[in-house]
C-alpha cells in the first residue's frame, strides 16, 4: 500500500464523518484519554465507538476516513491518532485543527489535511484511492477524482518512515555513527 | 512583499528567509516542558538513545501542573523530574509551587522580544506578550530536545488592531473573547495572531497575556503582541540580557487585517463543551452556581485586582466555594503587599498555591457530579476539573468574582450598581 520511494497511496473503504468531531469524546472515548491508554491493540478497537459502532470491527488497512470540517478539535491528544496508526488507515479531512494534524503526521497517519468539499464528493462505502503525495483523491465507484493540496515531502518522509518517534531514532542513529 | 512578526522570527529561527505553507526546521531559542510530561520526555531520549540534550541551557522545567503535590505517586514524580533535570543540566527548573510555566519565564526575563521558543503544551502561546513567538508541538518537543528542531508549517499572519476604549466593566477576556469568536476557527486555523493598536498599549501584561492565550483554542499556532514602548520597559526591568525586537514590515503580506472597536464589546461567557462556544453573557445570567475559580495562565495581576474591586467588603455566596489561585509567586507577593489577598480573605475565598491546580482536573477545586462552575481557566471540556457530569463556565475574573458573590452568574455591570 506504501508503494515505492517518497509515495505514499491507500485504496480502500471509505469511511464518512461530518464536521467537528471532537478528538476527546467521538474520535475515541474519554474514558481512554483519562488513563493516558497508549497500547495501539486497545486504542483501535474503540475509535469512534460512539459516533459509529460497526467502524471498529469493519475497518481494514488501506480504508480511508473522510471527515469534515474542524477533524479533531479540542485538546491535542495524539491517542486516537495511535489507534488510526495501527488499524493501517489514511485520512483525508475537509480540515483538521492543527494540534491534531500535528499529531497525525507523528503517529504516521497519512493525512490530507486541507480538502474542502470532499465529503461531498464521496458517500460512506465507496471504494477510494488516495495518493497523499500528489494531493489527489480518486473514488473509484464514481470514477471521479479531485486534486487538493499535497502533503509536503518532509511530513510525507515521517509516514513512510513510520511516524516521527521512528525518525528521530534513525537520525539519532546516523549522527551517532557519523 | 515585506513579512510579518512571525515570519521574521521564523526565518531567523530557520537561517533563511520563510514564506507561509513552506515547512522548515527552525532552532529554538527557548524549549518548555511542563512536570506532567518531563518524565514521558526522559522515556523518549532513553528510548532515542541520546545521552546529551540539545542544548540543554535553553530547556526551562515548570512544576506547574502538580502544584501542590497531593500524594506520594506525585512526589515520586517530581523527584525523578528534578533528578532529569539535574542530571540533563536543563537552563531553568521551576519548582512547584512557584507558579505558571507560561509565565513564569517572562517573569524571570527569560523570554525576550524576538525570540523563539517551542513547547509541549499548548498554552505556551503567552509568550508573545513579550514579542516572542512559541509554538507548541505537543510530543515532538522530545524530537526538538534529542535533534534540536521538529518540522513547522510557516503560518500566515492575521493582523488584529484593537481601538478605542472599553467599558471599565469590560475586561481584556471579554475581548479575547470577543476576537476569537469574530475570527472563528476557518479563519483562525493554522494562523498567528499579531495584535496592535493603539487599545494594545492601553492593557499592559496581564491583557497582553490573555490575548495570547485564547487563539489557540481556535486552532491558531500562536499569537504575539508588536512590541511597543511599555513592552521594552517591562522586559528591560526583568533582565540585563540583550534583545532585538522584531516588528512587522510595512508592507507584510498578512492573511487578513482586522480592526476591533473595544467601546462595543460587551460581557460574554464560554458555555460547556468547549471554549469557544461563545455567547452574550446575558443568555446566561441567574443560573446559580456551587464553584467560582480565578486563576490559570490566562490570567495576569491585573485580573486579581479586578476581581478583588468586586469582591471588596463583600461576601462569597455561602452556596459557593470560591478558589482563587494567583498563577504565580510574583503575583501573590504583590497581592499581599496591595492588600488583596486581605480582601480575598475577608470575603471568604480559598486563595491556593500559584500554578496550574484548579485548571487541570480542578485541583483544589474538584468538581462534583451536577455542579456549576464559573472560572477563569482555559477549557470547559466535560471532566476538566472533576466529573464529567459537571459543567464549566469561561469568563473574565470579574463575572467570576461577581457570580461567586451572588451564587448565579451575573453581569458584572449589573452587579457594581447593587
Amino acid at each position: 500500500m506504501l508503494n515505492g520511494a517518497r509515495q505514499v497511496v491507500l485504496r480502500g473503504r471509505c469511511w464518512k464523518v461530518g464536521h467537528s468531531l471532537a478528538v476527546d469524546g467521538p474520535v475515541l472515548p474519554d474514558r481512554f484519554v483519562k488513563v493516558r491508554e497508549t497500547d495501539p491493540e486497545i486504542l483501535k478497537r474503540h475509535l469512534f465507538e460512539e459516533v459509529n459502532q460497526s467502524f471498529a470491527q469493519l475497518v481494514k488497512p488501506g480504508d480511508i476516513l473522510v471527515t469534515g470540517r474542524r477533524f479533531a478539535h479540542g485538546n491535542p491528544h495524539a491517542y486516537a491518532f495511535i489507534g488510526m496508526k495501527a488499524l493501517g488507515i489514511g485520512l483525508v479531512t475537509e480540515s483538521i485543527t492543527w494540534g491534531s494534524f500535528r499529531n497525525a503526521i507523528s503517529m504516521g497517519v497519512p493525512v490530507l489535511p486541507f480538502c474542502p468539499g470532499v465529503t461531498e464528493h464521496v458517500s460512506d462505502g465507496d471504494d477510494l484511492e488516495v495518493d497523499f503525495g500528489a494531493g489527489v483523491v480518486r473514488n473509484l465507484t464514481t470514477m471521479l477524482e479531485w486534486s487538493f493540496r499535497p502533503l509536503p515531502v518532509p511530513l510525507l518522509e515521517i509516514i513512510l518512515i513510520g511516524g516521527l518517534r521512528q525518525q528521530t531514532k534513525r537520525r539519532v542513529m546516523e549522527l551517532t555513527h557519523a | 512583499m515585506g513579512k510579518t512578526i512571525a515570519e521574521k522570527i521564523l526565518s531567523r529561527a530557520a537561517g533563511q528567509p520563510v514564506s507561509p505553507g513552506e515547512i522548515i526546521f527552525p532552532c529554538p531559542d527557548l524549549i518548555t516542558v511542563h512536570d506532567g510530561h518531563a518524565v514521558n520526555l526522559k522515556k523518549d531520549l532513553d528510548e532515542f538513545g541520546i545521552k546529551k540534550m540539545w542544548h540543554s541551557e535553553r530547556v526551562i522545567f515548570s512544576c506547574d501542573h502538580y502544584a501542590p503535590l497531593f500524594n506520594v505517586q506525585e512526589a515520586e514524580r517530581l523527584k525523578s523530574t528534578r533528578a532529569f533535570a539535574r542530571d540533563s543540566q536543563i537552563g531553568w527548573f521551576f519548582e512547584t509551587g512557584q507558579g505558571n510555566g507560561h509565565i513564569l519565564p517572562m517573569e524571570h526575563g527569560l523570554v525576550r522580544p524576538g525570540m523563539f521558543a517551542l513547547a509541549y503544551d499548548i498554552h505556551v502561546t503567552n509568550f508573545g506578550a513579550v514579542g516572542a513567538l512559541a509554538i507548541p508541538v505537543n510530543y515532538d518537543i522530545s524530537t526538538v530536545c534529542a535533534l534540536g528542531s521538529v518540522w513547522v508549517e510557516v503560518p500566515k499572519t492575521l493582523r488584529i488592531n484593537l481601538v478605542g476604549k472599553a467599558h471599565p466593566s469590560i475586561s481584556i477576556h471579554d475581548i479575547a473573547q470577543n476576537i476569537i469568536r469574530d475570527i472563528g476557527e476557518e479563519v483562525g486555523n493554522y494562523t498567528v495572531f499579531e495584535y496592535g493598536g493603539p487599545g494594545v498599549l492601553d492593557m499592559g501584561f496581564s491583557g497582553w497575556m490573555t490575548l495570547c492565550n485564547l487563539p489557540i483554542e481556535i486552532g491558531a499556532v500562536s499569537a504575539v503582541i508588536e512590541p511597543n514602548v511599555r513592552m521594552l520597559e517591562w522586559v528591560r526591568q526583568r533582565t540585563q540580557e540583550p534583545f532585538e525586537a522584531v516588528w512587522s514590515d510595512p508592507d507584510a503580506d498578512y492573511e487578513s487585517v482586522k480592526e476591533y472597536d473595544l467601546s462595543e464589546v460587551e460581557p460574554l461567557i464560554a458555555a460547556p463543551p468547549q471554549p469557544d462556544n461563545i455567547h452574550p453573557l446575558s443568555n446566561y445570567t441567574g443560573l446559580p452556581i456551587q464553584v467560582a475559580v480565578i486563576g490559570s495562565c490566562v490570567i495576569g495581576y491585573d485580573d486579581l485586582k479586578q476581581a478583588a474591586a468586586v469582591l471588596n467588603d463583600r461576601q462569597v455566596h455561602p452556596n459557593v466555594r470560591l478558589v482563587i489561585a494567583p498563577p504565580t509567586q510574583e503575583m501573590l507577593q504583590r497581592a499581599i503587599r496591595d492588600g488583596l489577598i486581605d480582601i480575598f480573605l475577608r470575603a471568604k475565598a480559598i486563595v491556593f498555591t500559584p500554578g496550574c491546580g484548579p485548571c487541570i482536573g480542578g485541583r483544589g477545586a474538584p468538581l462534583a457530579d451536577g455542579e456549576v462552575c464559573v472560572a477563569t481557566i482555559t477549557r470547559n471540556d466535560p471532566g476538566r476539573m472533576g466529573s464529567p457530569q459537571a459543567d464549566i463556565y469561561l469568563g473574565s475574573s470579574v463575572m467570576v468574582a461577581a457570580s461567586a458573590v451572588t451564587g448565579r452568574i451575573t453581569d458584572p455591570r449589573e452587579f457594581n450598581q447593587c
